[in-house]
C-alpha cells in the first residue's frame, strides 16, 4: 500500500510539474463552462419570456432545463479528454527505457498499474471539483433539486475512471501516445454509441449491447438516480482493463 | 489436486452458472433459484481463478507459450465472473432515487398491483420514436417491469408501422393499449395512476356488471333498430362489461352486483316501491344513469331533484343544428364543464328531443353542470307545430346556453387523504341526461356521442378498488440574474477560473525552466 501510495505521489507531481494538467483543466472549464453559461441564459431568456404566463411558470425548472443538457453536453467532451491524461502513463516508460527500471525494482505490475490509474483518478476528481462551480453557481443563485446533481457527479468520476482504464490499457500496449490515446479513441467512440445499434438487432442482443454502452448507464445517474447494474458495470470495466494492462505489463518479463 | 479436478470444477462451475442464466429466462417466479446457481457458479470459477494464479506465480520461469496460455485462461475466466456478476446486477438491479419528488419511484400501492399479477400482461405502446413523451413513459414501465416479470412492452412508432397502430385502432401518438386474456383496453394518458388503474381492471377476474332497468317500456338492449341500445352494449361489452336487465318488482331491491344502473327512458310509470329501491340504492352508495327524455315517466324527475339535480319541462331548440341539416329539435353540444368525466373530452355531440337539466340546491350533495348548449338555443314549453314557424319568446321561454346534462355527487370531489392513500371514499354518484337519443343507434356513431356515454359509465362504475395516485412532478425552480449577476458570473467562472488555472500551470512550469 505504501508504494502505491509512493507511486501516485510521483505521478500526480509529475502531472503538475509539467503543464499538461493545467492545460487539460483549462481546456475543459473553458468549454465547460461556455456550454454553461450558453444554456443559463437560454434558460434565463425563457424565464423572464414565461413570466407573462403565470401557468407557464410551473414547467421551468432547472434540473430538467440546465443542469440534465450541461452534463450531457459535456459528459462526451470530458471522457475524451481523459486518454489525453492516461496517454503518457506506460508509453512513455516503455519509450524511455525506464520501464526496466520500475519493474525490476520491488514494486510489482500489480502495484505500478494501481498507483497509475489512482493517480489518473486523482486527477479527474480534481477536474470534476474545479467543474463544480457551475452547478454551484445555480444552487446559489437558484433553487434547483441537489440530489441529481450529486448522482451525475458520482456517473461522471465513474465514466471518467472507466476511460482512465481503457486509456492505461491502450498505453501499455503501445510507447506511441499518439496511437495509445487514438485507439483509446476509437474504443471510446464505439462504446459511447454501441446503445444505439440496440433496436435493430432484437431485444436480447440488444439488451447487452444497451448494457455495455457507456452512455446508458450515465443516463440514469444524470436523472438522479443510482442503478447497481451501473455501478456494477463501470467497475467491472475498469477492473477488467486494469487486469488486462496488468497482464501486458507482465509479459514484458517474458515476451 | 490435480489436472482432472481443475477440469471438473471448471465445468461444474460454468455449468451450475449456465444454468442459473438458462432458468433467469425462463423462471417467471422464484427467480432467486437461478441467482443461486450462478453464486455457486461463481464460487466455483473464483476458485478455479485463485488456483490458477497460483500456478502461473510457479510457472513464472516458463516459456512463453504457457504463460500466454495461462493469461489467456486467466482472463476468459476473470471475463466470465464478471459477466456473470454484471448479468445478475441487470437482473437485480436494485436502485435509489435521489431526486427531491422521488420522480423515479413508483408508490407502493402500485407495486402491490404490479406483484400480484397472475397473467401476463402485454403492453404496447404507440409513440413517436425517441420523443421526450416516449422517454417518459420508458422511465415509468421499466420501473414497473422490475416488479414483475409478466409485464411484456412491444414499442411501436406509428409512423413507421402504421399497419399494427392500424389494427389496434389507434390514431393519436402516447396511446398505450394493454392486452392480458383476450382483454384490452386503451390508455392515452402516460400516468402512474393510469397505468396501475388500467392493470387493475384488466386482470380483475370478476367483470363488472351494468344493470339495466326494464318493464316499463325502456329502450331496449336488444333493439337492433335505430331507438335501441345494442351499439351500445356491444361497445360496453368490449371494454369488458357484462350488462344484465333488471326487473325491478321481481327482485324488490337493486342487487348489490350491479356496478351500475342505468335507467333508459322509460315511459310507464314506476310503483312506489320500485322508486324507493332506486333512491336507496343511489344513497346506500349507489351509482346511476337517468337518461330521461321529455316524454319518460315523471318519477324520474322526483328521483333526480332528491340528488340536486331538476329535470325540466319541455325542449330544447337549438338553431346551429340547422346549419348542417340537422332537425331544431337536435341542440348540438360542444361546451363541457371541467369534470372528471370531461377531461380531455372535445368533440361536439349531438342529442335529440331534449329536456333541460338544471342545478338545484340539495344538501349532502354536489352537483356540476356537465353538458351545456350554445348561446343560439332556448327552451321552451310551446307545442311544436312547424319548426318554421318556431321563434323564441322572451316571457315564456328560458335563453340558452341550457344544460343538457348534470352529474351529482355525494361529496366534494374526493381528495387522497395521508394516512390511508388512494382510498377513495364510498360514495354515491347520479348523472342525469335530458335525453336518451343521443346513446340509442340511431346517433351513437355521431362524432362524440359514444365516447361521451361510455366515459360516463366508466366514470359512473368506477371500481372502489381502484387507487389514487398523486402524479409527480418536479417542483418548478427558477434563477434570476440580474444582468450585472449574469456578467458577474460569466467573467468570474468561465472566464476566470480557467484562464487563473492555465497561469497557474504556466507559471510553475516556466520557473522550472529557469531553474
Amino acid at each position: 500500500m505504501k508504494k502505491i501510495q509512493a507511486l501516485v505521489i510521483k505521478e500526480l507531481g509529475s502531472y503538475f510539474i509539467s503543464p499538461v494538467a493545467y492545460v487539460i483543466i483549462f481546456i475543459f472549464l473553458a468549454v465547460a463552462g461556455f456550454l454553461f453559461f450558453q444554456i443559463l441564459s437560454y434558460f434565463n431568456v425563457q424565464s423572464i419570456q414565461m413570466m407573462r404566463y403565470p401557468g407557464l411558470l410551473d414547467r421551468l425548472n432547472l434540473n430538467d432545463m440546465v443542469l440534465f443538457p450541461f452534463f450531457h453536453n459535456v459528459v462526451v467532451f470530458f471522457t475524451f479528454l481523459i486518454p489525453v491524461l492516461t496517454m503518457r502513463l506506460l508509453s512513455e516508460e516503455k519509450k524511455l527505457g525506464t520501464g526496466e527500471l520500475l519493474f525490476t525494482s520491488p514494486i510489482t505490475t500489480t502495484e505500478v498499474v494501481l498507483g497509475k490509474f489512482f493517480s489518473a483518478a486523482l486527477l479527474i476528481l480534481v477536474m470534476l471539483l474545479f467543474s463544480f462551480v457551475y452547478p454551484l453557481v445555480i444552487l446559489i443563485f437558484g433553487n434547483p433539486d441537489a440530489g441529481p446533481i450529486l448522482t451525475a457527479y458520482l456517473g461522471l468520476f465513474l465514466l471518467g475512471c472507466a476511460a482512465a482504464g481503457l486509456g492505461l490499457l491502450t498505453s501499455s500496449l503501445t510507447e506511441n501516445q499518439i496511437i495509445a490515446v487514438i485507439s483509446a479513441w476509437g474504443i471510446l467512440i464505439l462504446l459511447l454509441i454501441i446503445g444505439w445499434a440496440a433496436q435493430s438487432v432484437g431485444p436480447t442482443f440488444g439488451a447487452v449491447l444497451q448494457h455495455l454502452s457507456f452512455m446508458e448507464h450515465f443516463q440514469s445517474f444524470s436523472k438522479g438516480i443510482i442503478e447497481l447494474k451501473g455501478v456494477v458495470y463501470y467497475l467491472s470495466f475498469i477492473f477488467f482493463t486494469l487486469f488486462l494492462t496488468q497482464r501486458v505489463l507482465d509479459s514484458q518479463s517474458w515476451r | 489436486m490435480g489436472k482432472t479436478q481443475t477440469l471438473i470444477i471448471g465445468i461444474l462451475g460454468s455449468l451450475l452458472a449456465l444454468a442459473g442464466v438458462i432458468l433467469h429466462y425462463y423462471l417467471t417466479s422464484r427467480i432467486w433459484i437461478g441467482t443461486v446457481l450462478i453464486a455457486a457458479g461463481l464460487v466455483f470459477l473464483a476458485l478455479l481463478a485463485v488456483r490458477h494464479f497460483r500456478q502461473i506465480k510457479n510457472l513464472a520461469g516458463l516459456r512463453q507459450t504457457r504463460l500466454g496460455a495461462n493469461t489467456l485462461v486467466l482472463s476468459l475466466i476473470i471475463l466470465a465472473i464478471l459477466v456473470l456478476l454484471n448479468f445478475l446486477s441487470v437482473r437485480h438491479n436494485p436502485r435509489k432515487d435521489f431526486t427531491k419528488e422521488g420522480l423515479f419511484t413508483i408508490s407502493s400501492q402500485t407495486i402491490r398491483v404490479v406483484k400480484e399479477l397472475q397473467n401476463d400482461v402485454k403492453i404496447t405502446s404507440f409513440f413517436k420514436d425517441k420523443s421526450p413523451e416516449q422517454e417518459k413513459f420508458q422511465d415509468l414501465i421499466q420501473e414497473y417491469q422490475r416488479f414483475s416479470p409478466r409485464l411484456k412492452v412491444n414499442e411501436i412508432d406509428p409512423d413507421q408501422e402504421p399497419t399494427i397502430a392500424q389494427n389496434y385502432g389507434v390514431a393519436q401518438y402516447g396511446t398505450i393499449v394493454l392486452e392480458s386474456q383476450g382483454k384490452s383496453l386503451k390508455v392515452k394518458e402516460t400516468s402512474e395512476s393510469e397505468l396501475t388503474n388500467n392493470l387493475i381492471k384488466i386482470t380483475r377476474k370478476e367483470t363488472k356488471k351494468i344493470c339495466f332497468l326494464d318493464g316499463h317500456g325502456e329502450r331496449s338492449l336488444e333493439d337492433k333498430d335505430k331507438p335501441g341500445l345494442s351499439q351500445l352494449k356491444e361497445s360496453l361489452e368490449s371494454e369488458g362489461y357484462q350488462t344484465r336487465q333488471l326487473l325491478l318488482m321481481q327482485e324488490g331491491k337493486v342487487p348489490g352486483e350491479c356496478q351500475l344502473l342505468v335507467i333508459a327512458s322509460p315511459t310507464k310509470p314506476l310503483l312506489g316501491q320500485e322508486e324507493e329501491a332506486i333512491d336507496q340504492f343511489i344513497q346506500g352508495g349507489g351509482a346511476s344513469l337517468i337518461l330521461a327524455d321529455p316524454e319518460s315517466t315523471p318519477e324520474l324527475a322526483r328521483i333526480a331533484a332528491k340528488f340536486g339535480i331538476e329535470l325540466g319541462n319541455g325542449y330544447i331548440i337549438d338553431f346551429v343544428s340547422r346549419i348542417f341539416g340537422g332537425s331544431l329539435t337536435m341542440p348540438l353540444i360542444t361546451k363541457y364543464a371541467v369534470h372528471e368525466i370531461t377531461t380531455n373530452f372535445r368533440p361536439a355531440t349531438l342529442f335529440s328531443t331534449v329536456r333541460p337539466v338544471k342545478k338545484m340546491d340539495a344538501p349532502g350533495y354536489v352537483v356540476v353542470e356537465l353538458a351545456q348548449t350554445g348561446e343560439q338555443s332556448f327552451s321552451t314549453r310551446q307545442k311544436l307545430t312547424s319548426t318554421e314557424k318556431i321563434k323564441f319568446d322572451p316571457q315564456k321561454d328560458t335563453k340558452g346556453p341550457i344544460t343538457v346534462a348534470a352529474v351529482s355527487t355525494s361529496r366534494p370531489k374526493f381528495e387522497p387523504d395521508e394516512d390511508n392513500p388512494g382510498k377513495p371514499e364510498v360514495s354515491s354518484r347520479l348523472v342525469v341526461f335530458g335525453d336518451s337519443d343521443f346513446a340509442t343507434n340511431s346517433l351513437f356513431n355521431f362524432s362524440g356521442n359514444s365516447d361521451f356515454i361510455l366515459n360516463v359509465i366508466n366514470w359512473l362504475s368506477q371500481e372502489k378498488d381502484l387507487i389514487a395516485i398523486r402524479p409527480k412532478a418536479r417542483a418548478p425552480s427558477l434563477v434570476h440574474l440580474t444582468p450585472l449577476q449574469g456578467k458577474l458570473i460569466f467573467y468570474l467562472s468561465v472566464m476566470g477560473l480557467p484562464l487563473a488555472i492555465l497561469l497557474f500551470g504556466l507559471g510553475i512550469w516556466w520557473r522550472r525552466r529557469r531553474k
